[in-house]
């Protein structure tokens, strides 16, 4: 048996020559069953081909061969076919290709039209899904603007209406940004919105000198501190390609990056692009903190370490076994965690109420509510008669005559105060001390009869107006509604009007009758008062001594003030009066009593308006911590002029305010400096961890002089050189100072030092007593593997203040 | 010699044959000293694909730094090689220009295809965190077309290599245009062998396998099965049955049956031809036809970026 053959010895004939697969069809003679042309093996594609479109060149013939003359035939001939029978063509690879390329592009072209000619071009272009809280709002039925609410070219209906200028409607002028910050206004201020940080240019470059020096004035201790910058790839990364005061909301915040996408998340490199000083990771090339947080400006002077290691261990020791928990230095005794601030929301975090302080009644009353009693003993007076020559007072009209004499004493404060601010062209400080005074310059004795004509015209208007003048005075000086009611509200206004009946309304008694200008119904000075009939309806001088009841001998039936003459003769039972006893005594001779001056320390001990008929003066006592009338004069005072303000200050009772109190606000601020609003810190994710529960862990306290010198950061912070020191205080406090607004600079400051208005002073009162916190204890924890170091993890990027603005109102309503 | 001098032989000799080690490897590598090659090419070119795409990166890096939009760069840095991805499609239609040689329009195109994959990376960050298709509807097609082409021109890459390789083997090339053609010739041989036959034995079992078995299999056309995945299960079972038959045959009808499954075979390689044939020209159908809605769709994608990006 042979063997059978190879494949390739197998004989085809050779394809046919006339072929053109770049054409869409293929003759078919031949081929597929196409038989038809002879039915032979040797049928070969024909030479023309079928057309376009497929057709046979043929197939029409065979009609007209029937009618028509050889000529077609000659044709036929010519294409080398030995017949003229039709062919099917037979479809080639290239036309099929076409076809169906064609046919899928053309389906695509439709696609698109159909999309973006309808209304769901929105939803079809939408690149991605928004961050759950935009998503929330703008895809849900509180807009139905769609993409219009942030994007101004586009319109709701079809995307395909936008106009050629990119925008629609009236909206065209609003961006982006301007769009967020219609909603976010109320963190963001408005006019600030594109710049950097929220902060005007002249602020930035503000803190930028400041830094600089204090980095300069630290970097003079080489040894501890190090001003690193610079270092790696940082330095090398490009300056900010746009304009720092024209920062668009989309050059950090990237919508449409799905829904878990976060917003905030920022590179160190974008952050560090626009800063001169450029660093690697936080622990190996971040600046070391200079004064950190020792610079905290706080509202209450409290030192700590004298607190610590004086006073605290006197009181225990005084004691002795008896001590109680209170007697013992404890840092959560007075800064108490408070439950609000565990939500990690932004006020939380912004006011880190950790750190906050118990009021005083809970913390320092125990031992300063007594010697606080004391110091505000001596109320200061709102209105005083000055003591003034007799040819001052001759140019005044009723003048006293117990206030003329040789000039002496000081004027009250309070009351220059007031005058000042309702005339604040005249100034008479120069006549605060009255002894002190040239009384044979002309000018001083003008300004005499100014001060004079001023005092009377108040002393009238507030035994007039009473309260109401009060309370417009207050308000006119700066003090707040709720301050300025409560300081008029407490002024009893009959007082006064007694007070300015005696002293203007009628001939001035003797000197000898000061001390009994109001001594009893019998005085003959009442009855005999000439000036009653003079038109003084204020009071009625022709009233008999027995109409007063108050001062009547029928007065013997007050049980206000006859608590020892009650029908149960129990002397300690008048609970009203605290000197019960000494007013039982006083009854046995109550004229005298009365006709002494009046002790308001005895008589007035819970506080009180008061008059005070040896200074012819209307005073203040106070009650203790937290009056509303003396916090009221210092509120007033410390927006007042700095000559009057310090005048103020020295008042024994406003004293003892400012004494602890010396800025405001009164209690620690929510409203913090633009540096504490650039670094952010939270106490309570470091509680959790064990060993930073202990307070003395980060918060060492200053240790005794010797070991202040050789605390290296301490040394960089105190020690005289020339730009430490004093002036590294001062550069501090100025950058505590800084407002985010370049006119807030010039305007009153939330935390405004009183008396001593040096920054140093502020800052020794702040956390001077502890030592400054060193990078090291937070690079510790806070790597890129561990509790991480992005620039964001501590540090703010708006930091606008915004509490100035009205949130009420929007710029603009969001577009909808 | 003393010591030192060994010592200091020794070392020279140790630095020499470091630095001859490295020098080999480079070679080895680049086919550097030595004739023109491919691989010499191959890495020459993937080295300038490297360098390039560190310098976008490090472009786009500096670019987000400086607080711009880095994906603007990158963007049109992707729409540039996409166009020029799509000229080999001109050029290869207009072939009568001197625009360079096809070989070099594929290696700039090859290369130009991998620079734009590293673009793409760096134009859409999130890929990186494993979202390989972008959400929204627009730029998730746009996404879902580029991975398409970048998936089928790698495919491309490797097929256009191997398919010619596995042509060769089979034998004469055929284009693919003629194989129907061949095919027909190839039934009508079988059906003349059938016919030619005089012994009536034969006649029965050739004449009954033929209009069972050959005639079907040699009129059809390959399955889709047999296309994408070309095998030699049929033509093994065809002609298994005809060496079946032989038992029942003379010699000379065995002759015949020995013609018909060369046929066979012949019909085979054909199929086998046009499988893979098909599948380079369907590939480039597929590739060419995505390329071109993915340039659209970049375009549209392009405008509307521009027109919403705000700085």
């Amino acid at each position: 048996m042979s063997r059978s053959p190879r494949r390739d010895e197998v004989d085809l004939p050779d394809p046919p020559r006339i072929q053109r697969p770049g054409r869409p069809f293929l003759c078919g003679r031949g081929q597929h069953g196409n038989h038809s042309a002879g039915d032979t093996q040797t049928a070969t594609p024909c030479a023309e081909g079928p057309t376009i479109a497929g057709e046979c060149p043929f197939a029409g013939r065979c009609h007209d061969d029937s009618g028509s003359g050889s000529g077609k035939k000659k044709t036929a001939g010519k294409k080398g076919a030995n017949d003229f029978s039709p062919c099917r063509p037979i479809p080639t690879w290239a036309g099929r290709r076409r076809r169906w390329t064609a046919g899928v592009l053309l389906l695509f072209a439709f696609a698109l039209v159909g999309v973006f000619g309808t209304s769901l071009a929105p939803e079809f272009v939408r690149p991605g899904n928004l961050s759950t809280s935009h998503a929330q709002i703008l895809t849900g039925d509180l807009t139905a603007g769609g993409c219009t609410v942030c994007h101004g070219n586009v319109s709701a209906e079809t995307w395909m209406a936008m106009k050629e200028a990119g925008h629609v409607g009236t909206e065209e002028s609003l961006t982006m940004t301007d769009r967020c910050v219609a909603c976010h206004h109320d963190r963001i201020p408005v006019d600030l919105a594109t710049s950097a940080h929220n902060v005007s240019a002249e602020t930035r470059l503000a803190i930028g000198e400041q830094r600089r020096e204090i980095m300069l004035a630290a970097a003079t201790d080489s040894s501890s501190v190090r001003t690193v910058s610079g270092s790696g790839v940082s330095k090398w990364w490009p300056p900010p390609a746009v304009s720092q005061d024209d920062v668009a909301c989309s050059v950090c915040h990237r919508e449409h990056h799905g829904a878990d996408a976060d917003l905030k998340a920022i590179a160190d490199s974008r952050c560090q692009t626009c800063h001169s000083n450029r660093f690697g990771s936080f622990a190996d090339s971040h600046p070391e903190f200079t004064n950190w947080p020792t610079s905290s400006e706080h509202a209450i002077a409290f030192d700590h370490s004298r607190h610590a290691n004086m006073h605290f261990p006197k009181t225990a020791e005084a004691e002795g076994p008896n001590q109680t928990l209170a007697s013992q230095f404890d840092c959560r005794s007075c800064h108490m965690i408070d439950p609000a601030s565990q939500s990690d929301t932004r006020d939380a975090l912004l006011n880190d109420s950790i750190v906050g302080t118990l009021p005083f009644e809970a913390t320092c009353a125990a031992c300063h509510e007594e010697s606080l009693g004391v110091q505000i003993a001596s109320g200061p007076a709102l209105i005083e008669l000055p003591i003034l020559p007799r040819e001052v007072a001759e140019q005044i009209e009723s003048w006293p005559e117990d206030a003329i004499g040789p000039p002496d004493g000081k004027l009250s404060a309070w009351m220059l105060l007031l005058l000042h601010d309702q005339d604040p062209s005249v100034d008479f400080a120069p006549l605060s001390n009255l002894a002190l005074v040239d009384w044979q310059s002309r000018s001083n004795q003008e300004l005499a009869v100014r001060l004079g004509k001023a005092v009377r015209e108040f002393a009238i208007a507030l035994s007039i107006d009473g309260q109401a003048f009060l309370l417009d005075a207050a308000q006119r000086a700066g003090a707040d509604l709720e301050t300025s009611k409560a300081f008029a509200g407490s002024f009893p206004t009959q007082v006064m009007r007694d007070a300015a009946s005696e002293w203007f309304g009628r001939s001035n008694v003797s000197a000898s009758d000061r001390f009994s200008a109001r001594q009893s119904a019998a005085s003959d000075s009442l009855a005999a008062t000439p000036d009653s009939g003079d038109g003084d309806l204020l009071v009625d001088w022709s009233a008999e001594g027995g109409d007063d009841l108050l001062l009547s001998g029928g007065a013997n039936d007050d049980p206000l003030l006859l608590g020892g003459s009650s029908s149960n003769g129990d002397t300690q039972s008048n609970l009203l009066l605290p000197g019960g006893g000494a007013t039982d005594r006083g009854l046995a001779n109550w004229e005298d009593e009365l006709g002494k001056r009046f002790d308001a320390a005895r008589a007035q001990s819970l506080g009180g308006w008061y008059r005070d008929d040896l200074t012819l003066s209307i005073r203040y006592r106070g009650s203790g911590h937290s009056d509303a009338v003396l916090r009221s004069l210092v509120e007033v005072a410390s927006k007042s002029d700095p000559v009057i303000r310090e005048l103020v200050m020295q008042q024994p009772a406003v004293a003892a305010c400012v004494s602890c109190h010396t800025s405001l606000p009164w209690r620690e601020s929510h409203e913090s400096s633009l540096r504490n609003r650039l670094t952010k810190f939270s106490h309570r994710p470091h509680l959790d961890i064990t060993a930073l529960q202990n307070c003395e862990h980060c918060h060492s306290m200053r240790p005794g002089s010797e070991s202040e010198a050789s605390s290296p950061s301490f040394a960089a912070a105190t020690q005289p050189s020339p730009l430490t020191g004093d002036a590294l205080y001062d550069t501090i406090g100025l950058l505590n100072h800084v407002s985010a607004r370049p006119d807030a600079s010039s305007d009153v400051s939330p935390h405004l030092a009183f008396g001593d208005t040096d920054a140093d002073e502020t800052t020794r009162h702040g956390h001077s007593d502890f030592l400054p916190l060193r990078k090291a204890a937070c690079a510790h924890c806070h790597t890129a593997s561990a509790a991480g170091d992005h620039c964001t993890t501590c540090h703010r990027y708006h930091v606008g203040d915004v509490s100035q603005q009205s949130t009420a109102v929007s710029p603009f309503e969001p577009v909808r | 010699m003393s010591v030192v001098e060994r010592r200091h032989g020794g070392a020279i000799s140790t630095t020499q044959r470091c630095k001859a080690a490295a020098s080999g490897l480079v070679n080895r590598v680049t086919g550097a000293g030595r004739a023109y090659s491919f691989r010499r090419r191959r890495v020459v070119a993937c080295g300038v694909v490297v360098v390039s795409l560190a310098l976008a990166a490090l472009l786009a890096s500096g670019m987000h730094a400086a607080l711009l939009h880095s994906g603007v760069m990158t963007g049109w840095m992707l729409i540039s090689c996409l166009f020029l991805l799509v000229l080999i499609g001109v050029r290869r239609r207009i072939p009568v220009l001197p625009l360079g040689t096809m070989s070099v329009w594929t290696q700039v195109h090859i290369y130009t295809g991998l620079f734009a994959v590293g673009v793409f990376l760096l134009h859409v960050p999130a890929i990186l965190h494993g979202r390989l298709i972008a959400t929204g509807y627009l730029e998730g097609t746009l996404s879902g077309l580029f991975w398409f082409v970048s998936a089928s021109g790698v495919y491309g890459l490797i097929a256009s290599r191997r398919i010619p390789w596995r042509l060769t083997n089979v034998g004469e090339q055929v284009r693919l245009d003629q194989i129907p053609w061949y095919r027909e010739q190839i039934s009508r041989s079988v059906s003349d062998e059938v016919q030619s036959l005089t012994n009536p034995a034969a006649i029965s079992v050739i004449g009954e396998f033929h209009r069972r078995y050959l005639s079907r299999y040699l009129s059809s056309k390959p399955s889709w099965l047999y296309l994408i995945y070309p095998t030699s299960v049929r033509r093994r079972r065809v002609l298994a049955g005809l060496v079946e038959l032989n038992r029942y045959l003379e010699e000379e009808d065995c002759r015949v049956c020995g013609r018909i499954a060369a046929l066979v075979r012949r019909r085979d390689d054909l199929d086998y031809q046009y499988a893979l044939q098909l599948r380079l020209r369907v590939w480039v159908m597929l590739h060419s036809a995505a390329s071109v809605a993915l340039l659209v769709m970049a375009i549209i994608h392009g405008i509307l970026a521009m027109r919403f990006v705000e700085s």
